[in-house]
């Protein structure tokens, strides 16, 4: 897959946040065997110069997606990219702009206010959207070649909630990447994402807060690698009623002759 | 040499008049290849730094990485 002109081998972003600790955030990552994993920025504590989590992201081979978490109208998410790229050192940004604290959903209007700023500043944007095909429209009209569609509300695990949608996005936005971003609840959401044809997953709650991270990481890696699988090979299309498998021409005790 | 005082990350900070951020950064230890800053709102290049005189009541921002979704 290429990302904005870069060959990634794996298919699985990874969230950085809520692991039980910096180890096991380490060794989820190797095991999900990610190569873009995202990250945010905070204010720096005083009390101590050191930075473990700049240590951590140091000894991993990964690609940094820096979001813009938090914001609420399109001039902090901008002011915030600006930021990322400065300590990141990287032009890409996943663009969050949040409508309410109760939904997460995209504000979808600030967004693509964002959108057209950063893209105009040099911002390769990752943009946090709706499944709404005029909206991703208008943000590929505004020079996206990636697209990042909720499957359902931040850190639910409902899976995806719209399939029509996202089969619709598929269909009409053919050249561009897609991601889901948002919602996977278990590895089987995920599968269901590439099965569809989608480009990648981007998830963090359904691993970080999984019993055992690690070995969360490995499934989710399976599952997205199985869904790509079997989207290539081409799954074959529903039926409404049973069509045999088994050849019935010349079976035993059949009435019909040779 | 006077003080002025700013408002950084959120809290009241006293330093002396004609103090860079290059300045700030050393009296706070901070490497700057890991922070980034903004000032009144306005992102500053790390290649200004050296360059940036801290005013009275400027807002400053300083952060880092964190983990994040």
């Amino acid at each position: 897959m290429k990302l904005d002109n870069i060959e990634l081998s794996s298919r699985f972003l990874l969230g950085t946040a809520a692991y039980p600790s910096l180890d096991i955030l380490q060794n989820a990552i190797i095991s999900a065997e990610s190569e873009v994993i995202t990250v945010s920025l905070t204010r720096v504590k005083f009390a101590s110069q050191d930075n473990q989590f700049f240590e951590v992201l140091n000894k991993l081979p990964c690609r940094l997606l820096p979001n813009t978490a938090g914001c609420y109208c399109a001039l902090d998410a901008i002011n915030t990219a600006k930021l990322a790229r400065e300590v990141f050192n990287t032009s890409w940004i996943k663009l969050e702009v949040i409508a309410d604290d109760y939904t997460l959903q995209p504000n979808c209007l600030e967004l693509i206010k964002a959108t057209d700023v950063l893209i105009k500043d040099g911002f390769t944007v990752f943009p946090y959207c709706t499944d709404d095909f005029s909206i991703c429209q208008e943000l590929v009209n505004l020079g996206c070649k990636i697209l990042m569609p909720m499957g359902s509300p931040i850190g639910s695990g409902q899976g995806l909630l719209n399939l029509f949608n996202l089969r619709l996005l598929r269909d009409k936005l053919p050249s561009i990447n897609l991601i889901v971003d948002a919602g996977i609840g278990c590895p089987s959401d995920a599968s269901q994402v590439m099965e569809l044809g989608f480009d990648a997953v981007l998830l963090n709650s359904a691993v970080s807060h999984a019993v055992n991270p690690i070995a969360m990481a490995e499934a989710f890696k399976l599952a997205i690698k199985a869904g790509r699988i079997a989207y290539e090979a081409g799954i074959m299309p529903k039926r409404d009623f049973a069509v045999a498998s088994t050849p019935y021409f010349n079976r035993p005790f059949s009435k019909q002759g040779i | 040499m006077h003080n002025i005082s700013i408002i950084l990350n959120g809290i009241s900070y006293s330093l002396q008049e004609r103090t860079t951020l290059h300045d700030l950064l050393n009296n706070l230890g901070f490497n700057k290849g890991n922070i980034a800053i903004a000032i009144n709102n306005n992102i500053i290049p790390k290649a200004k730094y050296l360059e940036v005189w801290l005013q009275e009541n400027d807002k400053v921002e300083l952060v880092t990485a964190f983990q994040g979704g």
